[in-house]
């Protein structure tokens, strides 16, 4: 973690770059206007040259380390770009050193004072641009300053003298700041990196929670499946026992043995569609690109699923018709997940009615697609309403329930930019799906 | 004496299924009577006798297991075979602690099927034997007490 935040600090460095370097353009330009009349022209257009060689070099670094080795390595020596970017510092700091000795005009006060105030800028600019490198932040301060201010001393007379004075301790103080300053970057670096580990490791123990309860459903629907595939398979068993009679006979049942043939083919691919939806659950769809999909061929791939246990049980299930031009945008193997947690609630709930019955309804409206999955059941007793997402809150008997389901349902809707709410509105149980709508 | 054709009741919540036991059990000299789910078939013992029965655990309205504990509770010794997908060890023993007679896992063989359905319409039969001896002997003793 301390290279990530080494390297954060040193990004940063570079992006503050080109704003600092535009200010001392401005002020190599505004400096030279004010002295043109009192210096050698050759020596100040030399000056000049030298500023702008000296911008276009560092700006160049600069796009160079934010283009090449940001954009496509990530990884670099922080310790061996912080030099090189002190190494920029330093000589534009040299650059301005050389303002202070030998581009200043002779005996002008106005001038001392006006380039010491253009040092005292540049240097504060510098101390708050370069803030996350107190290296690259004196590799510009000192070699600025300081031969102004021996030159001032140098000079003598009061104004000169209290000019040094002044901008030694400037300097000074800029130092200091700077060093607080990128204590205070360094913190809030470590803070942000700790932040983004935190996160994270979040996320890896959401998809860990997400993948252990898919698992622990898988678990409990264990039975369910079981019966789900041996009593088709007893079907085809059944039936080949029956085709084996027919074949000893004589004259065998041409009508017979087709009706056979037809109910092996069929229950076969009925096996076959409980199978693909026991594929589709158990794989890891958590980083699965997010897909536009049709509403109805979710519901319709997650009821071939189940279908056939509330079949079963003689559970109904009514789904409203579905516009094929219905679509989400979406991951459609956790949706999936999610519709199917609710219809297994739903199913778990009413099995024991005496008319129990589940509804899927669609409605949308110019912004959200709601599904609801409403069951016969008289909906859920307001004390426990709150808790209902929480993780590990279930309802059910020990051993058969994780209290997983809904609250990675809920987390899974949340990670779709929708949500799982209960309405509580409904007479009956009733959980809404929510989306936003595909564009 | 002559025999009638034993009466078999299947109970299967799944009609493809149940169709097919159905056909599996006709090559028996059988009659097969047949039912959705146990409170139909309540409803069937409690109205004619039945020499066995077939019956799926796992059923809606009431299940396999609970149907055998009222049948028990009727003084009904019926042969009680169980066909069921769920072959876990603690369906299995509760079935045996209720008087099943036999537990057969889906998917069956055909003829490990008919040979337990036959071993217990032999057993129905002789314990419906055993009752009708037990009635006469009843009637007999009841006759040598008036006189």
């Amino acid at each position: 973690m301390r290279k990530d935040i080494e390297s954060l600090r040193i990004e940063m460095l570079y992006r503050q770059g080109p704003a600092a370097q535009l200010a001392g353009l401005v002020n190599i330009g505004i400096y030279s206007f004010c002295i043109y009349q009192e210096v050698s022209h050759h020596l100040l257009a030399a000056w000049i040259l030298l500023g702008l060689l000296l911008t276009v070099f560092r700006i160049s670094i600069q796009r160079w380390f934010l283009q090449k080795v940001i954009l496509k390595h990530r990884k670099f020596s922080p310790e061996l770009w912080e030099n090189i970017f002190s190494v920029g510092t330093f000589l534009m700091g040299s650059f301005w050193g050389l303002a202070g000795t030998v581009i200043l005009p002779e005996n002008s006060v106005p001038h001392f004072a006006f380039l010491g105030f253009i040092l005292a800028g540049n240097t504060a600019g510098a101390a708050v641009a370069y803030c996350t490198s107190v290296r690259a932040s004196h590799a510009f301060l000192l070699p600025a300053v300081l031969p102004f201010a021996l030159n001032m001393l140098n000079q003598g007379g009061t104004m000169p003298i209290a000019m040094a004075l002044l901008i030694i301790v400037y300097t000074g103080l800029f130092s200091l700041t700077t060093k607080r300053m990128n204590n205070y970057v360094v913190e809030s670096l470590t803070v942000k990196t700790e932040k983004a580990t935190a996160i994270q490791e979040l996320d890896n123990v959401r998809l860990k929670v997400a993948e252990n309860s898919k698992m622990a459903a898988l678990g409990e629907m264990a039975g369910g499946i079981a019966h789900e595939i041996n009593n088709p398979l007893a079907v085809i068993r059944g039936s080949c026992g029956i085709l084996k009679s027919l074949a000893t006979e004589e004259r065998a049942d041409i009508t017979r043995i087709n009706t056979m043939v037809a109910k092996i083919d069929s229950t076969a691919v009925r096996i076959a569609k409980i199978v693909s939806g026991l594929k589709m659950f158990s794989r890891d769809a958590g980083k699965d690109p997010l897909e536009k999909v049709q509403l109805k061929e979710i519901v319709s791939q997650t009821l071939d699923f189940c279908q056939m246990r509330f079949a079963n049980k003689e559970i109904p299930i009514h789904i409203d018709p579905i516009n094929e031009s219905l679509t989400v945008v979406c991951r459609s193997a956790q949706i999936s997940q999610v519709l199917l947690n609710l219809l297994n609630n739903s199913f778990d709930a009413i099995q024991g009615q005496a008319k129990p019955w589940v509804k899927i309804q669609i409605f949308v409206n110019s912004s959200r697609v709601t599904l609801s999955v409403t069951d016969s059941g008289n909906g859920i007793p307001h004390e426990i309403q709150s808790q209902l997402m929480q993780p590990f809150f279930t309802t059910k008997k020990a051993g058969e329930g994780t209290g997983l389901g809904l609250s990675v349902a809920h987390g899974i809707m949340q990670g779709h930019g929708g949500a799982l709410k209960l309405d509580t509105s409904s007479p009956n149980t009733r959980f809404l799906m929510e989306f936003s709508k595909a564009a | 004496m002559k025999l009638h054709r034993p009466t078999v009741l299947v109970i299967e919540d799944e009609p493809e299924l149940r169709e097919i036991l159905e056909l599996i059990l006709l090559a028996l000299p059988v009659q097969v009577v047949m039912a959705s789910d146990g409170r139909q078939a309540l409803e069937i013992v409690n109205r004619q006798q039945v020499t066995a029965i077939v019956s799926d655990i796992n059923m809606p309205k009431m299940d396999g297991l609970q149907l055998l504990k009222e049948i028990r509770n009727l003084g009904l010794d019926t042969p009680f075979v169980f066909v069921s997908a769920y072959g876990d060890k603690e369906n299995y023993l509760e079935a045996l602690r209720l008087g099943a007679t036999d537990f057969i896992e889906k998917p069956f063989d055909n003829t490990e099927l008919l040979r337990s359905v036959k071993d217990a319409i032999n057993l129905g039969r002789a314990l419906e034997s055993i009752e009708n001896e037990l009635q006469g002997l009843d009637i007999s003793l009841s006759r040598t007490f008036q006189k």
